[in-house]
């Protein structure tokens, strides 16, 4: 004999109607932070804290309540009379913004961590410089100052100033002619030296971190070692298989190995690579290049054709395009048989 | 199909112009342009958050509301933008419900602060006869039996409770990402329970 049972009528209705009339919102000790709570709504809570504070919030009146008042009022986009409201707000006027936004840059120059306010106001001069140096080593090796974006804009820098590689580097946009130049080495660029640098600190400290270890591989790559950078990028990727950066540095490392081996076997690897990149971002204009670029040294001229429309509708007019424009015809020459089957020679510094 | 929500390739450097590009750029601290472009395109979902979350309060004030929105960014920028360096993209437009939880905390820290008190809810009005407490409190125990004995997951459980105590709706569970679920996966999931729940206690099984 069961309650359902003993008291008669639909466990569920009875359920229902017992929660209704006996409901104790009140916090005890074993509550969770309200905070934490809230962050499971944008999926920023790690799965194991997740399970253990839905499973609290489900039996608790209290966390229940702060969870079912955070969904109603976070999960709707702002209203047409909430929009109007934030546009009569203080800083819907771009002055008040702007001096916000001085303030908030300006506070960022102007903070001191504790210990060193202590040594401002006690230690001499020299004291206080060598404690900045050491403090900002410290947060310089943890990627503070500057992190990924910083790093990564570095080496779309070098790449532009001395690209020495027939392919685009994902995310970096700017165009520049392939560069033959004898003598000049790729590793004096001073963007790609910090670039490495920043990487080489970053991976040391965090080596699992799979964004400093991509960074690092294109560092290498763009350095014309395509050796290291396959073992960086690859380790990159065993860390997060779906990440298309990553997926097309890496294609990249192997088609420049590939060049270098005249390895056909190289080359499915980079297609492989680059393949799994486009089912991730199906229209990326440096991913399509790429693939391209690969198909048509594998003698699959027909995706390479494919490939070449697909990145000219997407890029029909920069640079790059140009390239695209040159490889499409020598494709097209190859296809009806009058053409030679090396690639054309592109415009060169 | 279609019930469990998919994962999504987090991709942190891709489009510059996505909001979770411009919250990383802002990280930095340094780049007044990027803080502008945060301030100016988050705007109104802080405003919105800050209005209906002052509402529960019972204050609906403008010079509170545009104070409490600056708090929110001054938020953002405090400890080296450290709620900015945390942030996680797991899948598209998690950005704003972050964004909206940071600013929902913000307001009610403000209110905590003051030592004003989140005003109790209402129960829920019942119209259907109602158990003594005790009675209610053993069909919980019951329930609970059969689902340890029908291996009923944990998250299933989950849903159930926060449905059928909590008084949420299947959207508004569906809304709790760490679910990874739909409306309609949740609606599933209850129905599956309730008619476990039913059949079980019916047949009186223990």
């Amino acid at each position: 004999m069961n309650t359902g049972d003993r008291i008669g009528g639909d466990p569920i209705e009875r359920l229902r109607a017992g929660a209704q009339a006996h409901r104790r919102p009140q916090k005890t000790r074993d509550c969770p932070g309200e905070d934490r709570l809230r962050l499971l709504l944008p999926g920023q809570v790690e799965p194991e804290e997740a399970e253990r504070l839905l499973t609290h919030a489900a039996e608790c009146d209290w966390c229940g309540t702060v969870l079912r008042e955070a969904v109603q009022d976070l999960s709707e986009p702002p209203t047409r009379e909430e929009e109007e409201l934030a546009g009569k707000g203080r800083l819907a006027d771009p002055a008040r913004r702007r001096e916000l936004v001085e303030r908030i840059v300006k506070g960022k120059k102007e903070w001191w961590p504790p210990i060193l306010l202590f040594l401002r106001r006690v230690a001499p001069a020299g004291a206080l410089t060598a404690a900045s140096a050491v403090v900002a080593g410290f947060f310089f090796q943890i990627g503070w100052l500057g992190g990924v974006p910083a790093a990564q804009r570095l080496t779309c820098r070098a790449y532009a100033e001395h690209r020495a590689l027939s392919m685009r580097l994902m995310a970096c946009t700017a165009y520049a002619p392939m560069h033959t130049e004898r003598g000049v080495a790729s590793s004096r660029l001073p963007d790609l030296l910090d670039a490495k640098a920043r990487a080489a600190r970053a991976v040391e400290a965090h080596p699992d971190d799979p964004a400093w270890l991509w960074l690092q591989g294109r560092t290498d790559l763009i350095d014309d070692n395509e050796v290291a950078a396959i073992t960086e990028l690859e380790r990159a990727r065993a860390l997060r298989p779906k990440d298309a950066h990553i997926l097309s540095d890496l294609g990249m490392a192997y088609f420049r190995k590939a060049e270098k081996t005249h390895n056909q076997q190289v080359y499915a690897s980079a297609f492989e690579r680059f393949s799994e990149g486009m089912a991730l971002k199906p229209n990326d204009p440096a991913l399509i290049f790429n693939h391209a670029l690969t198909a048509q040294k594998m003698f699959a001229f027909s995706k390479a054709q494919a490939d070449w429309d697909k990145y000219l509708s997407i890029d029909p007019n920069s640079g790059w395009a140009r390239e695209a424009h040159g490889y499409a015809d020598d494709l097209k020459k190859n296809l009806s048989g009058s053409g030679s089957t090396p690639p054309p020679q592109y415009p060169t510094r | 199909m279609g019930l469990a929500l998919e994962e999504y390739p987090w991709d942190p450097y891709g489009d510059e112009d996505s909001p979770e590009a411009l919250l990383r750029q802002c990280a930095n601290m340094d780049d007044a342009q990027a803080w502008d472009k945060l301030v100016d395109r988050f705007r109104p979902l802080i405003v919105a958050t800050v209005v209906r979350t002052m509402r529960r309060y019972g204050f609906d004030s403008a010079g509170l509301r545009d104070d409490l929105v600056q708090d929110v960014y001054l938020k953002f920028c405090a400890n080296q933008a450290k709620v900015l360096r945390e942030f996680q993209p797991r899948y598209p437009g998690a950005v704003f419900g972050y964004v909206s939880v940071i600013a929902a905390n913000v307001v009610h820290d403000h209110f905590k602060s003051k030592g004003g008190k989140h005003p109790e809810p209402c129960p829920l009005p019942a119209d259907l006869a109602v158990p003594s407490e005790t009675e209610w409190r053993l069909l919980i125990l019951d329930i609970e039996n059969v689902f340890e004995r029908e291996h009923t997951s944990a998250r299933d459980r989950q849903i159930f409770w926060l449905y059928y105590r909590q008084g949420m709706s299947a959207k508004q569970i569906a809304a709790i990402s760490s679910l990874k679920l739909t409306t309609k996966g949740v609606e599933a999931v209850i129905v599956r329970l309730k008619d476990l729940i039913r059949k079980a206690l019916k047949n009186g099984k223990r």
